[in-house]
């Protein structure tokens, strides 16, 4: 918890010199009301305690809290400190100063304190080259000073920012009006400076700014430069057109690539499985030779089952029938059939040499003075010795 | 992401609001350390402490966009 421990005015308005010191805040007392008759100090009060904190600022701040400024010293800072310094010390024709000097405690005995001079010449109008600020830390009573430019950062980290200082620092009898007259921008402001806000807007405008300068330098002033800005403006939306469509773009090739995956996913499962089964490796080559295996075998069967089936309508019956020694029997008769075949074809072919061998024999035996007996004989011969033929097997007729 | 601080900006301080965040980020296709890199520049431009010029502040947004 932070709070002001104390503020001290010197020739500001009507405090020539005042200190004031406030005590820590507990559960029960925790909120500062100063109140006076009219013109005692009340909103010089106030002022002053903006002005040290806020600098310049204070001045937009303080209408915020109610707190109405002289027309003539609102719109400006130069003129609202000349309005401020204390009328004696203006009016007595040497230079002076004017101080206010807040410390704020950000626990027990950790404190800040900041004093801010202003200068004013011999006829009491304020000089801001002479602006001093006096920044410290005071850690358990030792001091340490810090540059002056690093107070809102401090304001900011330990005590309040200026943005919403009228939450907490107002002019109680403007309450009403507040609340009444400017609740919604009030309200709004605050709100806005409560969350950041105000950050992002002021980032915001920055933004543009910058992209207005480097617009400028891309496309400096004279003929054409409108033309050329369009132009670029037409490529910059046609890059966002091509940006946005390559993110879809990407989005599918997400989609595909996810799709290949859990194919690759289900191949390889597929592949496991097989191997399991007995399908070797789990390569594309071996499947492919797995599947030629599968033929060859697959052709094979088929050659077994048309000799199963011609075995089933040619010998199996006469197994089945006589058993092996009729099948034997079949098979022996058959081929002594065959070789008759063959015989009978020889003897056939052999008809007409028979026949020519057997006039030459008779011719050549007339000039043999053979008896009769003995020509028929030697007839019988020949007709036996050539036209019999014997078979390996047994024939039956 | 997490790490990215925002607690100076109330609107995004907390677990729910820089979630938020980063889905605005990401909706518009920004890096959210380079929105965290510009808004610490525009305070430090709004507080005149390191930053006291417009000039300054643009060449930061450089420094923070070529980044």
């Amino acid at each position: 918890m932070s709070w002001i421990a104390s503020i001290e005015f010197n020739n500001f308005k009507s405090y020539t010199k005042q200190k004031l010191d406030f005590p820590p805040p507990n559960s029960e007392t925790n909120i500062v009301l100063i109140g006076g008759e009219n013109g005692a100090g009340k909103t010089s009060f106030l002022e002053g305690l903006y002005l040290c904190l806020y600098g310049r600022e204070a001045l937009t701040r303080l209408a915020r809290a109610g707190v109405q400024i002289d027309k003539n010293v609102s719109e400006s800072y130069s003129a609202f400190l000349n309005a401020a310094l204390n009328k004696k010390i203006a009016t007595n024709n040497r230079p002076s100063k004017m101080s206010i000097k807040v410390k704020w405690h950000y626990d027990a005995i950790n404190a800040f304190e900041v004093e801010r001079i202003w200068s004013f010449n011999i006829k009491g109008i304020y000089d801001s080259q002479l602006d001093n600020i006096k920044f410290k830390e005071i850690c358990n009573k030792n001091e340490k000073p810090l540059h002056s430019d690093t107070l809102e950062e401090y304001l900011d980290a330990y005590f309040l920012p200026a943005n919403q200082a009228e939450f907490f620092f107002f002019d109680g009898e403007k309450v009403r009006n507040m609340l009444t007259v400017g609740l919604h921008s009030s309200l709004m402001t605050g709100v806005s400076a409560l969350l950041g806000v105000d950050v992002l807007m002021g980032l915001k405008e920055s933004l543009k700014g910058y992209k207005t300068s480097k617009s400028r330098k891309m496309f400096p002033e004279g003929k054409g430069r409108i033309e050329q800005q369009n132009e670029h403006f037409k490529k910059e939306s046609q890059i966002q057109e091509l940006a946005q469509e390559l993110t879809e773009l990407n989005k599918q090739y997400d989609d595909i690539k996810n799709t290949l995956d859990l194919q690759k996913q289900r191949r390889k499962s597929l592949q496991n499985e097989q191997a399991k089964m007995g399908g070797g490796s789990s390569s594309v080559e071996s499947t492919k030779k797995l599947v030629e295996q599968i033929s060859d075998t697959k052709n094979s069967l088929d050659i077994l089952n048309k000799k199963l089936a011609d075995m089933l309508t040619n010998k199996l019956p006469f197994m089945l029938m006589g058993g092996y020694n009729l099948c034997e029997e079949i098979v022996i008769q058959l081929e002594a059939e065959n070789e008759k075949l063959i015989l009978d074809g020889h003897k056939k072919n052999e008809e007409p040499r028979k026949k020519e061998f057997l006039d030459y024999f008779d011719e050549e035996m007339e000039d043999f003075p053979i008896s009769h007996k003995q020509s028929k004989t030697l007839n019988e011969k020949n007709n036996k010795s050539m036209g019999t033929f014997t078979l390996s097997k047994q024939y039956k007729p | 992401m997490s790490e990215i601080y925002l607690g100076h900006i109330a609107l995004w301080d907390g677990e729910a609001a820089t979630k938020v965040f980063e889905a605005v980020c990401q909706k518009y296709g920004v890096r959210p350390d380079i929105v965290q890199q510009l808004v610490t520049a525009q305070r430090e431009k709004d507080s005149k402490s390191s930053i006291n010029s417009t000039h300054a502040l643009h060449e930061r947004f450089d420094e923070i966009l070529e980044s």
